[in-house]
């Protein structure tokens, strides 16, 4: 179920009481995003609702604390849990979930994919510097791709397709939605921005094939409207309703 | 093994664990109290932070601590970030128990309350590192920050966060208890007993634990190690002060 517009003001939409997780989302957010590929991957039933970021219906807080997304609310659950955080919710569906597995059963091999996902963070915040600056030409783009660089030797040790080897896994999902809305920065962050193919070849080979899996399709959005959302948002008018 | 500058340690290859610290990290206690409760043997490196010594980033990437480097197997990896580092030594390690629960829902509330653990971190930063222009509203963060945990014991109704007995939760989120007392010495600032009296309950019984006596530092030491950053370059020795 995907709903085809996010919810504003003050309407609780009513659910069925069908068993069904529900995800609290935003339809551009990178961190929901994570947690949308997991349940798509896992084929895991849930209902989306999209929440307006800047103006959050009080329904949403008293059902979430926290007023974050993404928000998974575990309704088979007594009481109802939501968990927050995306990298714990989707260790959580892991966990729960067990059935396509996106870690490596070995636990010393899942605690090296987990320190991966969290270097990731690295390229996260230049990826955010360069989107948000006023004025990219200013940027120094090797900052950009420096965070890449630990990965593309990864896609070589491994020599694998994906880092999760002939699937995508955990690894592979939790750095996806940066490297879809990479796209994007063309569009209106100017020139030199693209991946060089002599040293990321490994990254846009893998890039092309994350681009074919069913659970990134689902959930896919082109660079140029990502580009649009991201400048609305940095004119400070996000367009949740953008879609 | 306390090592001067740059001066790679002579590490004996023996298999067991090597555990890279700087002794004031309240990040790195986490992983010793990790060894400590999990009676896991190991060797106790301590890294310069300011001064990084060039042979360091051969174990961890970015000269970050803790480290734990894993000497009996293959390849010898080295493990980062004291979150992952706790999770794989409580499932490589489990006895004399698993600290972490075993059940996905009770797993990740866990992790989300360690989690909700970060604004008190970064809102007492300024104050308890003895910063001379700290935020005006640090202080009022950090209580309402802390508030979260107060009424998340009295939810859980348990001596513990992790419930009857010591746990996860408990272990991650010790290491700034420990040091809040020193605000006392150089801030003359205490938690008030009224607002925080169930966590202040929580920490006088976390304080006998075996494993939180054994790595503890005392509030004096901790205390002077924050005035020293203030006069110039991090007195890291002040830890082995009272080792003969």
């Amino acid at each position: 179920f995907i709903r085809p517009f996010p919810l504003t003001g003050s309407d609780k939409p009513v659910f069925p009481d069908d068993g069904v997780l529900k995800l609290y989302s935003m339809r551009f957010c990178p961190y929901a995003h994570r947690v949308h590929l997991v349940l798509d991957a896992k084929k895991v039933p849930h209902h989306d609702i999209y929440i307006n970021l800047k103006e959050k219906p009080q329904w949403f807080f008293d059902v979430s604390s926290s007023g974050k997304v993404p928000a998974l609310e575990l309704v088979r659950e007594p009481g109802h849990p939501m968990l927050i955080e995306s990298l714990i919710i989707c260790d959580y569906l892991e966990d729960k979930y067990p059935e396509v597995p996106l870690y490596p059963k070995d636990p010393l091999k899942k605690a090296q994919e987990k320190i991966l996902i969290e270097r990731f963070g690295q390229f996260i915040t230049a990826f955010y510097r360069v989107l948000l600056h006023p004025n990219p030409a200013e940027l120094d783009n090797d900052v950009l791709f420096a965070g890449l660089g630990i990965y593309e030797d990864e896609l070589k040790q491994r020599a694998t397709d994906f880092f999760g080897g002939s699937s995508p896994g955990m690894l592979d999902y939790m750095i996806w939605p940066w490297c879809e809305r990479f796209a994007a920065l063309k569009y209106d962050r100017g020139d030199g921005l693209e991946l060089d193919p002599q040293r990321f070849a490994l990254l846009l080979k893998w890039r092309d094939l994350m681009l074919q899996d069913r659970a990134v399709k689902v959930f896919f959005l082109d660079g140029e409207t990502h580009a649009k959302y991201m400048k609305s948002r940095r004119e400070g008018n996000a367009d949740y309703n953008m879609l | 093994f306390a090592v001067p500058g740059s001066l790679k340690p002579e590490l004996p290859e023996d298999g067991v664990l090597r555990y890279f610290t700087m002794a004031f990290c309240p990040y790195s206690q986490r992983t010793n109290l990790l060894l400590a409760a999990k009676k896991i043997p190991h060797h106790t490196i301590y890294v310069d932070l300011i001064d990084k010594p060039e042979w360091y980033k051969d174990y961890s990437p970015l000269g970050k601590v803790p480290a734990v480097q894993l000497t009996h197997l293959k390849g010898q990896p080295t493990l980062v970030e004291s979150l992952i580092i706790a999770e794989y030594l409580d499932e490589q390690y489990p006895e004399p128990r698993r600290l972490f629960p075993s059940d996905p829902l009770q797993k990740a509330q866990d992790k989300i309350l360690i989690e909700r653990f970060a604004p008190v971190v970064s809102a007492v930063y300024p104050i308890i590192t003895l910063n001379p222009n700290p935020p005006a509203d640090a202080r009022k963060n950090f209580e309402a920050a802390l508030d979260v945990f107060e009424e998340e014991l009295g939810k859980r109704g348990t001596p513990y966060f992790s419930g009857q007995v010591i746990g996860i939760v408990d272990y991650m989120i010790w290491p700034w208890f420990e040091r809040f007392p020193s605000m006392k010495l150089t801030r003359q600032y205490e938690l008030d007993e009224k607002r925080f009296g169930k966590l202040l309950k929580w920490r006088n019984l976390v304080a006998q634990d075996e494993a939180v006596k054994k790595t503890a530092l005392d509030v004096q030491l901790h205390a002077e190690f924050q005035k020293s950053k203030t006069v110039g370059k991090p007195q890291y020795d002040i830890a082995f002060k009272n080792i003969a």
